[in-house]
């Protein structure tokens, strides 16, 4: 890939890629992790095969590889979420049982759920993303919704 | 609303990626400009031993990119080289600056990925070596150097070391000024060892007899011949664990944030293996500790966890004569030491690691406390 296609790549995916690691794990590290993200990109670039399909498949894997060094600080910072959305409206509100229920899962589970929710991947994309098998992908959606769903509905019928 | 749909509305905070994307493209820029001052190395090593049939070279094959920082626990390392025992870093202006460190070479060996990092120093620079994963005593990790004079001549280092039970032979260094190219020689054999940049680093099949280096005319600018016949001497292994090991001794470091316990067993060279644990500070374990004489005191000091943010130890066995242990400060304070079964281990806090308050000597009495064995601290450079 020469420099000027990977200008048009960065031009294209950027908001994206920097868009899911700010929603993950907040605007100031996600800052750097994009900028990460897209320098190794670009070392990288002689390697990208664009015949494999999306080349955001190919961004979000590296965001993901960048973003793993950072999950602790992930479910810190959506434990603190949930915490502080207590406190503000002093009641659990939906956003913060899915706060709450994202802080819980597994991470392969959340990075999954996320990719799908967030980037907006296929599924066939996330599993070259994170270069898992495709049927792998679908059972860790499935356990992921499920989560979620179950924490969703429990507090709704706590609620009453 | 299903859950999907609200997991898709959901956020924590609005970000804008103005910012991010400026910030984005001034790192971009960066490595592109880096990039192109950078060289790509294919290198392809073929070292064929002597003894070795013509034609079954030893190969390896690896592409090399250079310029990169050294990675964060390299550069991080404290400055150490030289010295016989340390209790706080003080670095020496021979020592790698390995906070400056950049990878010079990177080769796949027959024991895994082995980097050479470049490093300034007060003089010609230095070279060091490491197998990625490979961690030594006290836990660091096993970093060899070797540093230039002022001459700007060649310099490098042969080493033979075990990784996870497999020999290694490693041959490393920096060409000296006007070299353009550096070879060894295997009997009559000369083989030439790629230079990357100025670096070079290869695994060798066996040991060469001389090291030769060429100008860019080819005119020989040094010829080092390696005096022992056959090459250099086999390192000795290393002694290891042959019996259980028991716990010795505990104590509270950290003001008693953290405990820190203190293991014994046999080593198979007739000495002691050591081993100090944690539940916070990753084991640091080394069996190169000789049984003391009896009025010895074999106690070193210990960075245990590594510095700056280490907790500074004195560990070791005392000799059989010994029925008690002080230890003097530089402003004149004293303290007992505690022995355990022959053993001490003991926690000098942070307070006292500043010139003039630090542990100077440790003194020995026997059981009727008469002084039989002193042990002066080693201090690295000023202050001690």
């Amino acid at each position: 890939m020469d420099t000027e296609r990977f200008q048009e790549l960065f031009e294209l995916h950027f908001d994206a890629v920097y868009g899911y690691l700010a929603r993950r794990i907040g605007p100031e590290l996600a800052r750097d992790l994009a900028a990460e993200t897209f320098a190794r990109a670009f070392a990288a670039r002689g390697r990208y095969d664009a015949a494999r399909g999306d080349p955001r498949a190919w961004l979000f894997g590296i965001a993901q590889n960048l973003l793993r060094r950072h999950h602790r600080d992930e479910e810190r910072r959506l434990r603190a979420f949930a915490r502080l959305d207590v406190a503000a409206t002093e009641r659990e509100t939906a956003d913060g049982r899915i706060a709450d229920a994202l802080g819980a899962l597994a991470l392969d589970e959340r990075d999954v759920l996320l990719l799908f929710a967030w980037a907006d991947l296929s599924y066939e994309d996330i599993a070259a993303a994170l270069e898992v098998p495709l049927g792998t992908v679908r059972s860790r959606l499935h356990r992921a919704r499920a989560h979620v769903r179950a924490a969703l509905e429990h507090e709704e019928a706590l609620d009453g | 609303m299903d859950e999907f749909a609200q997991l898709k509305d959901f956020r924590l905070e609005d970000a804008s990626p103005g910012d991010a994307r400026e910030h984005a493209r001034g790192v971009l820029r960066e490595a592109v400009r880096k990039r192109r001052t950078r060289r790509r190395w294919t290198v392809v090593l073929a070292f064929a031993a002597a003894g070795v049939a013509a034609g079954a070279a030893y190969g390896i094959v690896r592409e090399l990119i250079v310029g990169d920082p050294a990675p964060p626990e390299v550069r991080e390392q404290p400055a150490r080289f030289g010295h016989s025992a340390e209790l706080i870093p003080v670095p020496h202006p021979d020592d790698p600056k390995l906070d400056q460190a950049t990878v010079a070479a990177v080769l796949d060996s027959s024991v895994g990925r082995v980097y050479l990092f470049s490093s300034p120093n007060s003089r010609g620079g230095c070279v060091s070596t490491w197998i990625e994963g490979d961690r030594g005593y006290q836990g660091r990790l096993n970093i060899g150097s070797v540093c230039g004079g002022e001459s700007g001549q060649s310099f490098y280092a042969f080493g033979e070391q075990e990784y996870e039970g497999k020999q290694v032979r490693l041959f490393s260094g920096r060409a000296g000024d006007g070299v353009a190219r550096v070879a060894l020689a295997f009997g009559e054999r000369v083989v030439d060892v790629p230079l990357t940049g100025r670096t070079f680093l290869a695994e060798l099949p066996n040991w060469p007899d001389g090291f030769i280096s060429y100008a860019k005319d080819g005119t020989v600018l040094e010829r080092r011949p390696f005096l022992r016949a056959g090459g250099l001497p086999s390192p000795t292994r290393p002694p290891h664990q042959v019996t259980k090991a028991r716990e010795i001794a505990s104590i509270q470091a950290r003001n008693g944030a953290e405990g820190v316990r203190l293991f014994v067993a046999d080593a198979s060279d007739g000495g002691y293996c050591q081993i100090v644990r944690s539940d916070r500070t990753a084991a640091n374990r080394g069996c190169s500790v000789p049984p003391p004489g009896a009025t010895e005191i074999a106690v070193g000091a210990m960075n245990y966890g590594g510095a700056p943010g280490g907790i500074l130890l004195l560990v070791g066995p005392v000799g059989s004569d010994i029925a008690s242990l002080e230890l003097r400060y530089q402003d004149g304070r004293r303290a007992d030491v505690s022995l355990h079964d022959g053993w001490v281990l003991y926690e000098v806090e942070p307070r006292d690691y500043v010139t003039g308050r630090r542990p100077t000597v440790l003194l020995g009495r026997d059981a009727n406390g008469r002084e039989v064995a002193s042990l002066r601290l080693p201090w690295p450079g000023p202050g001690g």
